[in-house]
C-alpha cells in the first residue's frame, strides 16, 4: 500500500475541508444540536448519569456524521471537480486515496466530541464520570477503528448509482439508531438488535458507555474481539467493492460525469 | 384561468428543474426512508429519556418537523440553485412578475411537505400506535398545511441569502437543525432558557406544532386560534423579509455592487 | 510487430450499452469504436482528428486505462491496458485539460505534490522535478496561489506539468490547446514538440487542423468509430490534390442558395463558417476556375467579397474524408 499517498490524500482532504463550511456544520452545529436535544431530554428527572449519553453520544454522532458524509462524497466529490479520472488513472488504488480521506475525517471529526463534551460541561459543570480509564481509552480507539471500517465499506457503495447514493445518504440516522449512539440498543426490538449486532460500532460504543458506568454489562474483551473481527470483515468487503466500482466505472466510462 | 394554469405549470417546472432529486426511486427514498429513520431515532431517544408512554409525543413532533426537509432544503435549494446553475440572470432579465416567481418557488414544496408529514404519521401509527380516533382531523390538516407554508417562508428567506453565499447546502442544513432544536419538536420550548425561548417564538413551526399537538388530542379551532394566528404572522414576516432581500439583491446586482448575486 | 510499438491497437472495439425507462426498459447500443487497428512508433508525435462523437475520446480513455474495451486489444510499450494496469499507468501521462480536473482550492504546488505521491515518486526526486516543471511551465512565481486564481493558460500548463511529473514515456493529450489564446496555444505546441525531441511518444487529439499539420509526424482521421485515413500530413493532403478550393465571404446566404451551390456539377462539398457579421463559404470542387465564373450569377442579390481560389489544406482533406463517409 502506498502509505505516502494515503497521508498526502489525508493532507489534501484536510486542506479542502478547512475552507468548506459544511465541515464546520458537521463538527460544530450538528453535534451541538444533537447534544443539546439529548441534554434537555436526559438531564432532568434524577437520571444524572444519563447525561453521558447526551454528552458523549452527541459527540459520537457528530464524529460519525462527518466521517460518513466525507466517505460518501469521497468519490463523487472527485467526479464533480473533474479529478476522478486522474485518480483512477494513477497507479495508486482508489481505496488507498479514500482511506486517507476517511482517516482525516475521523481526525478532524474528533472536534465534534470536544464540542459536545464542552457543551455538557458548560451546562452541567461536570465531565464524563469515567469509571474505568483503560477500558474507556481502548473502547474509544476501537470505536474510531470501527467507524473507520464502516465508512470504508460505505464509501464505494455511494457512487454506484444515483439512487444508491440517495438511499445510503438516508441511512445515516439508521446507524445512530442501530449502534446505540445515544441510547442503549437493549431497548430496541429483538430483531433490530440482531441487525445492530452486525455493526462493529455497536460493540465498541457499548463498551464505551460501560466504561463510564452505564448499566450495560462489562464484557469488554468479548465486545472488543467481536468489534475487531467485524471491522476486519467490513474492510475486506470494502476492498472488494472498491474493485467492483473501479471496474464498473471503467466499463461504463462514467468517470467524468457530474 | 389561463394565468393560473401557466403559474402552476411554471411552479412545477421550477420545482423539478431546481430541486435535486434525480430519479423517482431517489425521490421515493427520501420521502420514506428519511422520515422513517428520523421518527424512529428520536422516538427511541425520547423513550429512553422519559419512558415508552411518551412515544407518541416524539413521533408526532418529528413527523411535523419533517416539513422542514421541503420547506428548508427544498426551497433554499430551489432558490439558491438558480445561481449555481447560472439561470439567475435570465430570470431577472425576464418580464416575469417577481413576487409571483418568488412565491412560486415554494408552492410545490408546501404540498410536498404536507405529504412528508402524512407519510410520517402513517409510520408513527404503525410503529408507535398513534391513534387519531379522538383527533380533530380537519384542524390537524390545517395545522400541517400552515406549518408547511410557514417553514417554506423561512426557506424563502434563507434562499435569498443563498444568492450571495456560496454554499446553499450549509444554510439549508443550519435552518434544519435550528427548527429541530428550538421548535418544540422533542421537548416543550419552556424547557429552554429564556434566550432559547426567544429564538423558538421567532421561528415558524413552534406555534404550529403546539397547535397540531392540541389537534391530535381533539382540541377545537377556538382553543388554538391564537397559536395559528401567531404562526401565520411569523411565516408572513419571513416571506416579506425574504422577498425584500431578494429584490434588494437584484437591485444591487444591477447597480454593479453585488456581482456575486449572479 | 505489436511488441515494438509504443502504442498498438488490434481490432479494438467499444460498444456502449444503455437502458432507458423505469417500468418498460428500452435497451440501446452505441458503437463508439468499430474495430481499430493502429500502431504508433516510439518517439512519434501522432495526431488523431475527427468530428465530435467520432470516437477520439473513447480511444484515448481506453489507452489511458480509464475505459475497458468491448473486444480487441491495446498495448502501451507492450503492456496490455486492461490487465497490466499498474505497469501502464506508471509509463503514461495524460492531460485532458480544461477548467476541471484540478483542485482549485489548493495551490499549484500542492496539486503537484499530491500527484507526485500518488505516482509514488520518491520525495527527493519529486521535489526536484516539481521545481523544474514549475520553472519550465512558467508557474514558479504563482506556485503558492490557489488554482482558482489561475488563468486558463496557466491551468493548462499545470495540467501538462502534472502529466509529466513521473516522466512518462508516452503522453496522451486530449485537445490541449482548446480554449487557449493564440499565444498560449503556440507556446503549448512548442512545448509538445520539445517533449517529442526528448524522446517521448505523444498521442494528440485536436480539432485544429493547422495544429496537426504543423507538429504531427503522422495523423489518423477517425469517423463513426473507424479510422478512415492515416498517414503523414503531406500524404493526407495528397488525397485532395485534385480538389480545388473556392472561398468567399457573404453577408448572409439563404439555405436554398447553399443547396443550389451543392447541386452544382463538380462540387463535392460546401461548408459554412459563421464569422462576426459574415459567413465564410468554402467550396471543394474539381474545376475552381469554372465555378468562380458562375459565382456572380449564383450569388445575385447577395453581398459577397474576397472570392479566392487556394491550395487545399489538411482541413480540406479532412472535410473531404469525413463528408465522403
Amino acid at each position: 500500500m502506498n502509505l505516502r499517498a494515503a497521508l498526502r490524500a489525508a493532507e489534501v482532504h484536510l486542506k479542502l475541508q478547512v475552507v468548506n463550511p459544511l465541515a464546520y456544520l458537521g463538527t460544530i452545529i450538528f453535534p451541538v444540536a444533537m447534544t443539546g436535544i439529548g441534554l434537555v431530554l436526559l438531564a432532568p428527572g434524577g437520571h444524572g448519569s444519563r447525561i453521558t449519553y447526551a454528552a458523549l453520544g452527541g459527540g459520537l454522532v457528530g464524529l460519525y456524521g462527518v466521517a460518513y458524509t466525507d466517505a460518501g462524497f469521497s468519490i463523487n466529490s472527485e467526479r464533480w471537480t473533474g479529478t476522478l479520472e486522474q485518480l483512477i488513472g494513477c497507479p495508486t488504488a482508489l481505496s488507498v486515496i479514500v482511506l486517507g480521506k476517511v482517516a482525516a475525517s475521523l481526525l478532524y471529526g474528533l472536534v465534534a466530541v470536544l464540542v459536545s463534551l464542552t457543551l455538557a460541561f458548560a451546562a452541567f459543570h461536570r465531565l464524563l464520570a469515567v469509571v474505568d480509564a483503560v477500558p474507556f481509552i481502548v473502547s474509544f480507539l476501537l470505536t474510531i477503528f470501527a467507524l473507520f471500517a464502516l465508512c470504508m465499506a460505505m464509501a464505494p457503495v455511494f457512487p454506484m448509482a444515483r439512487w444508491v447514493f440517495t438511499i445510503v445518504n438516508g441511512l445515516e440516522l439508521t446507524v445512530y439508531l442501530l449502534c446505540g449512539f445515544m441510547f442503549p440498543t437493549g431497548q430496541l426490538p429483538g430483531w433490530v438488535q440482531a441487525i445492530s449486532a452486525l455493526l462493529p460500532p455497536t460493540w465498541t460504543i457499548r463498551s464505551l458507555y460501560a466504561a463510564t458506568g452505564q448499566p450495560v454489562g462489562h464484557d469488554y474483551a468479548r465486545w472488543w474481539l467481536i468489534a475487531i473481527a467485524l471491522s476486519v470483515i467490513y474492510l475486506a468487503i470494502s476492498i472488494v467493492v472498491f474493485r467492483i466500482v473501479e471496474v464498473r466505472s471503467r466499463m461504463s466510462g462514467q468517470l467524468a460525469l457530474a | 384561468m389561463m394565468h393560473l394554469r401557466l403559474f402552476l405549470h411554471g411552479c412545477l417546472l421550477q420545482y423539478r428543474a431546481l430541486f435535486n432529486w434525480a430519479s423517482p426511486l431517489g425521490y421515493a427514498t427520501y420521502k420514506v426512508l428519511v422520515p422513517v429513520t428520523q421518527v424512529i431515532f428520536f422516538t427511541q431517544l425520547g423513550i429512553f429519556a422519559t419512558g415508552r408512554g411518551n412515544s407518541i409525543y416524539f413521533a408526532v413532533g418529528n413527523a411535523l418537523q419533517l416539513t422542514a426537509i421541503n420547506g428548508l432544503y427544498g426551497v433554499v435549494m430551489t432558490v439558491g440553485n438558480e445561481r449555481r446553475y447560472g439561470t439567475l440572470p435570465f430570470l431577472l432579465a425576464s418580464p416575469a412578475n417577481r413576487l409571483v416567481t418568488f412565491l412560486g418557488r415554494a408552492l410545490f414544496h408546501i404540498l410536498d411537505g404536507v405529504s412528508s408529514v402524512l407519510i410520517s404519521f402513517v409510520i408513527a401509527a404503525v410503529l408507535f400506535g398513534l391513534n387519531f380516533a379522538h383527533s380533530n382531523l380537519l384542524l390537524l390538516a390545517g395545522c400541517i398545511l400552515l406549518i408547511s407554508a410557514t417553514t417554506s417562508g423561512l426557506g424563502l428567506m434563507f434562499g435569498s441569502l443563498s444568492l450571495i453565499m456560496r454554499d446553499v447546502l450549509t444554510i439549508a442544513n443550519f435552518g434544519f437543525y435550528l427548527v429541530m432544536v428550538f421548535c418544540g419538536i422533542d421537548f416543550a420550548v419552556n424547557r429552554l432558557p429564556a434566550w432559547g425561548q426567544a429564538i423558538s417564538f421567532a421561528l415558524p413551526m413552534t406555534r404550529g406544532v403546539q397547535a397540531a399537538r392540541e389537534a391530535v388530542n381533539g382540541a377545537g379551532l377556538h382553543d388554538v386560534a391564537g397559536l395559528l394566528l401567531g404562526e401565520v404572522v411569523v411565516g408572513a414576516v419571513y416571506v416579506v423579509l425574504g422577498y425584500a432581500l431578494f429584490r434588494w439583491l437584484e437591485n444591487r446586482a444591477r447597480l454593479g455592487g453585488m456581482q456575486e448575486a449572479y | 510487430m505489436v511488441g515494438e510499438a509504443a502504442v498498438a491497437l488490434v481490432e479494438l472495439r467499444k460498444v456502449y450499452r444503455s437502458t432507458r425507462g423505469f417500468f418498460k426498459r428500452e435497451k440501446s447500443e452505441t458503437t463508439a469504436l468499430a474495430g481499430i487497428d493502429l500502431e504508433i512508433a516510439p518517439g512519434e508525435l501522432f495526431g488523431l482528428l475527427g468530428p465530435n462523437g467520432a470516437g477520439k475520446t473513447t480511444m484515448v480513455k481506453i489507452l489511458t486505462t480509464l475505459l475497458l474495451p468491448t473486444s480487441g486489444r491495446a498495448t502501451i510499450l507492450g503492456h496490455d491496458v486492461t490487465r497490466d494496469l499498474g505497469l501502464v499507468r506508471r509509463r503514461i501521462g495524460f492531460v485532458f485539460g480544461g477548467d476541471r480536473g484540478l483542485y482549485t482550492r489548493l495551490s499549484g504546488l500542492d496539486n503537484l505534490r499530491y500527484f507526485a505521491d500518488l505516482y509514488s515518486i520518491p520525495p527527493e526526486v519529486s521535489r526536484r522535478r516539481i521545481a523544474e516543471l514549475l520553472e519550465r511551465f512558467d508557474l514558479k512565481a504563482r506556485q503558492h496561489d490557489k488554482v482558482e486564481r489561475y488563468s486558463r493558460g496557466m491551468k493548462q500548463r499545470l495540467h501538462l506539468a502534472r502529466g509529466l511529473l513521473h516522466d512518462p514515456a508516452v503522453l496522451f493529450l486530449d485537445e490541449p490547446t482548446i480554449g487557449l489564446d493564440p499565444v498560449g496555444a503556440r507556446e503549448l505546441r512548442l512545448l509538445v514538440s520539445e517533449l517529442v525531441q526528448r524522446g517521448k511518444t505523444v498521442f494528440l487529439t485536436t480539432h485544429y487542423m493547422f495544429e496537426a499539420d504543423e507538429i504531427c509526424d503522422r495523423i489518423a482521421v477517425i469517423n463513426k468509430g473507424r479510422i478512415i485515413a492515416e498517414g503523414t500530413p503531406a500524404s493526407l493532403k495528397h488525397n485532395v490534390e485534385d480538389v480545388g478550393v473556392v472561398e468567399f465571404e457573404v453577408e448572409g446566404i439563404p439555405p436554398a442558395r447553399v443547396e443550389a451551390l451543392r447541386r452544382l456539377g463538380g462540387v463535392t462539398s460546401v461548408i459554412l463558417a459563421n464569422r462576426e457579421l459574415t459567413q465564410l463559404v468554402t467550396m471543394h470542387c474539381a474545376q475552381p476556375g469554372d465555378l468562380v465564373s458562375q459565382l456572380s450569377r449564383l450569388l445575385e442579390g447577395l453581398r459577397y467579397r474576397e472570392v479566392r481560389v487556394r491550395e487545399p489544406t489538411l482541413e480540406d482533406a479532412y472535410v473531404r474524408l469525413v463528408t465522403q463517409e
